[in-house]
């Protein structure tokens, strides 16, 4: 087997020296030179994104107070994690509150957001730059904003809620309401969803709607077996990336509530910094197995959407 | 094993991973000339700023050939930044530095002893107060000294006009009257808070419910650093008390709720006339001078519980010092400017950084309330506080052993768990991790 191996790998080399003798030797210099201009990139992915990955999984193994250089101990970290660390469950659970929370508001409302500035309103430019510009603010700066705006006693949220005869709601204090208002706080990134889906709303042709009108479709059915199918491309783009950065919420949190009340909103990230950069002594290695645990999750929650996919993704063309 | 090559890439990525959560501001002098760059690493941020800047000018005159690189850093950031930065091999020359951090940093030989340093300048331990440099030693030797008003000293500022209203004439003596005392004070609806006598979860200097464990004759650590002291029963009755007066606040989740929008330092719930007792530290006065000039005001001892005595009030839990990390790449000229910063009572040293603050020095030869050739009006009455906290040992994992206790705290608040259950609970988990700490670096 090894042999087998080996030969065909000799023989793919073999057929890679042959074909780089066979090229002229201006095509050479251009290869070599795009090989020179791509090459900051791959030193950046190599340096910056493949040897953190591959040390955290080697980290993972050992116990590392930074300090001084790594001990091995095998899954000794795992076995904790999973035996041994009542926190873990709990800020993963309070993390898939978030993340089902979050994403649907960003979807739904991106969605909507897109649909409705899809259309020839007044000022369209200025409604798109509203919605879109508080995503690009700095997260600290958002979140200051935000412990105003819903601040129990004199917050803008809980004024407007007065309105309605809404009892003021202790958001940041309530341990059933503190994850609540992160949620509520997740729609100012709607902007970014918003964006994606106008893009993808604006390449639908217009001659499926006049088709649909002929037929007598309405709004809603246009709406629904138009519009919708043909955004799915779209809507699967915006889920793997809405999943995936709100399983790593963590700056705002930090920030605001640092996991309080209750440990009610700390998520998996603040427990995962919290054992590398807040206790003594540190426990890198800890937070390179919970990052590892997070990442396994993160990549199992993208394969079932990738793999299901298949079945409720249409592209025009027929495609699936 | 990893190479050390291995081992420094892998730092600096780590480093490249933190920089981004650091917001730091670097002033260097541009008139300095010498062979020597000193990086100094501060925390020293607000009002403090430009007496700093102040401070490290002056020291360049007084030592030529010596710059300084002056950072200042967020508090919050700081063991991440420095513990990359040792690792990498590229620390600071000086760092400000809690003194409940020092057992691991002084376990792993992380920084510089000061001992020689001390004794070839004549730097004696006597010209400290002893409560300020009962944090600085670990295992026979000094490793930072006391910065100035670094000590954690717990303080009861009061509003004396809230006093006045409400016909209150003398600051409580103990919890029992501070409970009286904070339902007096305390303005609302029965369910919401329009101002607060006194929130005892929320105390500047040290953990809550540690501060008042001492207040009530208790240490939370024995003197080794070996073993938790909290389930007993002045552990049971602190947190009756932080229970009680949680109730007078309209609960826990209302007692918060008031708290989160009542703000912090120059925005503080006592300049702002939202609280009427707060305790703090001796920081507090330069606060409430440069921000509330108008404020009336008094202090006073904290409260002792029903356990403890007269004469244990507030606790120095360790408070901040300076030191030299390992691999400092100028040693000799840091603790130059360790000792400006710690022990100079001339120029614009050590003396005169504390007095532009009007706090209490832990130079016995500076009077740190006195200011153009005045002391303080208040300084008697805060040196006289001063006198009676009480020094609490450091632990070694200070920073989660906090956040346990806080958990603790919201469990018998919020409910959750019997004050039986819980100290035990929490007890035994702390210990768990001090048993591992002295296994590993014991």
């Amino acid at each position: 087997m090894a042999t087998a191996f080996g030969s065909q790998f000799s023989s793919l080399r073999g057929k890679r020296r042959e074909r780089w003798r066979d090229l002229s030797p201006m095509r050479k210099r251009e290869a070599k030179m795009g090989l020179l201009f791509i090459s900051p990139w791959i030193i950046g992915v190599l340096l910056f994104a493949l040897f953190p990955f591959v040390a955290s999984f080697l980290l993972s193994f050992t116990k590392y107070n930074i300090v001084a250089p790594p001990q091995w101990i095998g899954t000794a970290h795992y076995v904790e994690i999973f035996t041994d660390d009542p926190l873990f469950l709990k800020s993963l659970k309070n993390t898939g509150v978030y993340v089902s929370g979050s994403v649907a508001i960003r979807i739904v409302l991106g969605f909507a957001l897109a649909l409705l500035l899809n259309t020839k309103v007044r000022f369209l430019g200025l409604w798109r730059t509203i919605f879109y510009v508080p995503s690009v603010v700095p997260i600290v700066a958002l979140s200051i904003v935000w412990l105003y705006v819903l601040n129990a006693r004199a917050g803008l949220l809980n004024w407007f809620l007065g309105f309605f005869g809404i009892p003021r709601i202790r958001w940041f204090a309530d341990p059933d309401f503190a994850m609540i208002a992160f949620l509520v706080m997740s729609t100012t990134w709607v902007g970014v969803t918003m964006v994606i889906f106008l893009a993808g709303l604006q390449g639908i042709p217009e001659e499926y709607y006049d088709a649909a009108k002929i037929d007598g479709a309405n709004l809603l059915q246009r709406l629904w077996r138009v519009t919708i199918p043909l955004m799915t491309p779209t809507i699967y783009l915006n889920v793997l990336i809405n999943i995936i950065g709100a399983f790593q919420v963590f700056t705002q949190i930090f920030i605001m509530t640092g996991g309080a009340p209750r440990d009610a909103t700390r998520t998996y990230v603040l427990h995962l910094f919290d054992h590398a950069f807040q206790y003594l002594p540190p426990q890198m290695g800890y937070s390179s197995a919970l990052a590892w645990i997070l990442f396994m999750i993160i990549f199992a929650f993208t394969a079932v959407i990738v793999a299901t996919s298949q079945r409720w993704v249409f592209y025009q063309g027929g495609e699936a | 094993m990893f190479k050390r090559a291995t081992f420094l890439l892998l730092v600096s990525v780590i480093m490249l991973a933190v920089v981004p959560l650091s917001m730091t501001v670097s002033a260097q002098n541009p008139d300095c000339e010498g062979d020597v760059t000193l990086t100094y690493w501060h925390h020293w941020g607000g009002n403090r700023v430009p007496l700093q800047e102040e401070q490290v000018a002056d020291f360049e005159n007084h030592h030529p050939g010596i710059c300084v690189d002056n950072v200042f850093l967020p508090w919050d950031n700081r063991l991440q930044n420095l513990l990359a930065a040792i690792a990498a091999g590229n620390p600071p020359d000086v760092t400000m530095f809690g003194r409940h951090d020092l057992p691991f940093f002084a376990a792993t030989e992380s920084i510089i002893p000061l001992d020689d340093y001390m004794a070839a300048d004549g730097v004696s331990p006597d010209i400290f107060l002893p409560s300020e440099f009962a944090g600085t030693q670990y295992n026979g030797k000094t490793w930072i000294l006391p910065l100035p008003g670094g000590g954690a000293l717990q303080i009861a500022w009061y509003n004396t006009d809230h006093f006045a209203e409400a016909g209150i004439e003398k600051f409580p003596e103990t919890w029992d009257e501070m409970l009286e005392v904070a339902e007096t004070l305390r303005i609302g609806d029965g369910s919401f808070l329009e101002r607060i006598g006194f929130n005892a979860n929320a105390v500047g200097g040290f953990n809550p419910f540690a501060t008042w464990l001492n207040s009530n004759g208790q240490d939370w650590i024995s003197a080794d650093l070996k073993t938790v002291t909290i389930n007993n029963e002045a552990g049971v009755e602190t947190l009756e008390f932080m229970q009680k007066m949680a109730e007078i606040n309209y609960g826990i989740e209302e007692q918060n709720a008031f708290w989160e929008m009542a703000g912090e330092f120059d925005q503080g719930p006592l300049i702002q006339g939202l609280v009427s007792i707060e305790v703090n530290g001796s920081w507090t006065l330069f606060q409430v001078e440069s921000h509330a000039d108008d404020l009336n005001y008094d202090v006073a001892p904290i409260p002792y519980g029903p356990s403890g005595s007269a004469d244990r009030r507030g606790s120095t839990h360790g408070g901040w010092g300076y030191m030299i990390p390992k691999n400092a790449a100028h040693p000799d000229e840091a603790w130059k400017l360790v000792k400006w910063l710690t022990a100079e009572i001339d120029g614009k040293g050590a003396c005169w950084f504390i007095q532009q603050q009007q706090r209490p020095s832990p130079l016995a030869d500076c009077d740190g309330y006195e200011k153009d050739g005045v002391s303080h009006p208040r300084a008697a009455s805060l040196l006289g506080v001063a006198a009676l906290d009480n020094v609490v040992p450091v632990s070694p994992v200070q920073p989660e052993a906090a956040q346990i206790m806080n958990r603790m705290v919201e469990d018998v608040l919020f409910g959750d768990k019997s004050i039986e259950d819980a100290l035990a609970d929490t007890e035994a988990e702390i210990q768990e991790l001090l048993d591992a700490f002295w296994e590993e670096y014991g």
